[in-house]
């Protein structure tokens, strides 16, 4: 993978993750995660477009099973709103010229807040997830976001939809995979397949 | 689903001390065009095709033994080199085939298209 790939799939997964929209998740999994399936001159065109619909299905399946943890409205609500003080916050020490800008009083009870808002709906996500993974890496970032000034509260807010859709993406295509077959490159299996000692490709 | 292993095809082989003669008959029962000269323990010494039975044994003296007659610098690939190198040496020697050797014992010959078989049809 070059470097104009590499960051093209950086980018459609940040527009996926960070924006949320159905279609961005649906063309980063064709396109990127995905596309050595669908960018494929081997594979037909009508078996493509079975695929597609088969990737469809699931996103559609996967999303009406987290939709309450994308769109809880009560801490969706809560985190915004805590996070946007907290970002004011940070701001206003800045602007007041505070030396340490974001260790007050009120930016971790914001982050306080916003963190006991989203521990119900963590809980819920694990056991309908499993998505340990998501979970460690969500709550191991967290003390990263409470030190670093503005941008901290600003990437805080969020956070718990990005792991979900993070989540999201990981099982859809690990469930298309398991549908439709592990698929490698024809020239990677013949390069592989090649370069195996004899001892391992004979009957004995 | 089952994995699409190769079957090495048997070698056939004689001693160095066997005649001319010997050679010409074993060839012609097995219909084959190659035999592989082994010495002590099984280890490959040389080839002998027909080419050599009729330039070195008729043309000259039909008394000769394998020993004799026989091509010594023969190319082979190991068990533990890969099958790319196996077809290197098939493109070298120029033939379809080329003998396998585990411990410098000759243990079968490798053909370009049981690899390609193998290669594109994993069946696995």
């Amino acid at each position: 993978m070059g470097l104009e790939d590499y960051l093209g799939k950086m980018q459609a997964q940040s527009k996926a993750v960070f924006g949320g929209k159905r279609k961005d998740l649906s063309d980063y999994l064709e396109k990127h995660e995905l596309v050595n399936y669908f960018d494929n001159q081997t594979i037909s065109e009508e078996r493509k477009k079975d695929m597609k619909n088969s990737l469809e299905k699931k996103l559609d399946s996967e999303m009406e099973k987290y939709e309450s943890e994308l769109n809880g409205v009560f801490r969706k609500g809560a985190a915004k709103s805590t996070m946007g003080l907290a970002v004011l916050n940070d701001l206003y020490g800045f602007v007041s010229k505070a030396p340490i800008s974001n260790i007050t009083g009120l930016g971790y009870a914001l982050f306080a807040l916003k963190s006991a808002a989203e521990v119900p709906a963590n809980i819920k996500y694990l056991k309908k997830s499993h998505d340990w993974y998501g979970e460690l890496q969500h709550w191991a970032l967290k003390p990263l976001r409470y030190i670093a000034p503005v941008i901290g509260p600003a990437l805080e807010s969020g956070s718990f939809e990005r792991m979900v859709r993070k989540g999201i993406i990981k099982r859809v295509k690990k469930s298309f995979i398991q549908t439709h077959g592990k698929y490698t490159p024809k020239k990677e299996m013949i390069n592989a397949r090649l370069s195996r000692p004899i001892r391992e490709a004979i009957a004995v | 689903m089952e994995i699409n292993k190769i079957k090495l095809h048997p070698a056939m082989t004689c001693e160095d001390g066997l005649s001319a003669i010997e050679i010409s008959k074993k060839l012609k029962e097995a219909k084959d065009r190659r035999i592989f000269v082994v010495g002590e323990n099984e280890k490959l010494l040389g080839i002998i095709t027909t080419t050599d039975l009729v330039y070195k044994a008729l043309a000259e003296n039909i008394e000769i033994s394998a020993k004799d007659i026989m091509t010594k610098e023969v190319k082979y690939i190991d068990v533990a080199e890969s099958l790319e190198k196996a077809i290197e040496v098939m493109n070298d020697i120029k033939s379809f085939s080329c003998p396998v050797v585990e411990d410098g014992k000759i243990i079968g010959l490798i053909s370009y298209h049981d690899i390609i078989n193998h290669v594109v049809n994993p069946g696995e």
